[in-house]
């Protein structure tokens, strides 16, 4: 009687064992959840220390983090947008604007980039609206990932 | 910092293609490179990149060729004639880089094949061996154990 219940206690953990191993072996490196990731820093390279006004025509600087977490290699490029408060920007549509600049990362899974960018804009507005959108080159082209970053800012000119 | 969150849609502004590098990258015009040598250079940088990405799908490990890459994107849009074709030397270099990353990443994928097949053969050769000498091996260690042991019958 006891031969047998030694057996089965001893396979049993054999088979989990193997179970294990063989479901790890075939997991390892998938990634679960994948995912980009956008990011505005201020000029001090800080989280809300953005420039709320700015002079027409006079540069400012800011980062763009962005990060990758697909499971594989990304191209992204960054574009750079002027809109106002009825420039529509969502998950699904990216701005309907022409981008005054590119910024461009080749990113390895789990690397990150931090970008610095100057900008000027060229003409004063009340809460314009700069927006960085996230896009990525795929086999098909270039797409956009659904990401974005926005900051209100006024632009105003020299008095 | 905001992180943005979602799904992907499709399609390409011109922006994408064009080589527009933003102002903070122009530098004097004397140095600067013709439009189409970067539009090219950019170009070929996408190309190489598509190759990486096909390699990596087939289990290549292509972390070190996208560092290179991503310098090659980086010099070609810093703005300047020499930068760009230090950029075209390094795209060139990654896309010759291909075919032994491609072997490198297949041979550790068959490898890795082997390791698992070993490691479960092992297991069930282990359950074999368990199946047929347990139970002698604990009857075997008891026995020793319990060697001193005096048994008397009333």
């Amino acid at each position: 009687m006891i031969d047998e219940e030694v057996r089965a206690v001893v396979l049993a953990v054999i088979v989990i064992s193997a179970a294990l191993s063989a479901s790890q072996a075939m997991t390892a490196g998938r990634v679960a959840e994948a995912f980009s990731a956008i990011g505005i820093l201020g000029p001090e390279m800080k989280i809300g220390d953005h420039p709320k006004t700015v002079i027409v025509g006079e540069p400012f600087n800011l980062y763009v983090y962005i990060e990758n977490q697909e499971g594989r290699t990304m191209y992204y490029t960054v574009l750079a947008k002027v809109g106002n408060n009825s420039t529509a920007v969502n998950e699904t549509a990216p701005a309907g604007l022409e981008p005054f600049a590119a910024y461009r990362s080749i990113l390895a899974h789990g690397q990150n980039a931090t970008i610095p960018v100057e900008i000027s804009l060229a003409s004063p507005a009340q809460n314009a609206k700069l927006i960085f959108e996230l896009w990525a080159i795929g086999e098909n082209g270039a797409y956009y990932t659904g990401r974005w970053n926005h900051l209100w800012m006024n632009v105003t000119s020299l008095p | 910092m905001a992180l943005a969150a979602a799904s992907a849609s499709a399609i390409a502004p011109a922006a994408l293609a064009s080589g527009e590098p933003g102002s903070h990258s122009r530098t004097g015009a004397a140095a600067m490179p013709s439009e189409s040598a970067q539009e090219t250079v950019l170009a070929e940088i996408q190309a190489a990149f598509l190759l990486l990405s096909d390699a990596e799908s087939r289990g290549a490990n292509v972390t070190s060729a996208a560092v290179d890459l991503n310098r090659a994107l980086a010099l070609a849009s810093s703005g300047n004639q020499q930068s760009v074709s230090e950029a075209a030397a390094i795209v060139q270099g990654v896309r010759s880089s291909v075919p032994s990353l491609l072997a490198e990443g297949e041979a550790a994928r068959y490898w890795g094949t082997v390791g698992l097949a070993a490691w479960l053969a092992a297991l069930a050769a282990a359950g074999i061996l368990v199946y047929l000498y347990t139970p002698k091996l604990v009857w075997r260690i008891w026995m020793r154990s319990k060697r001193r042991w005096t048994v008397s019958a009333q």
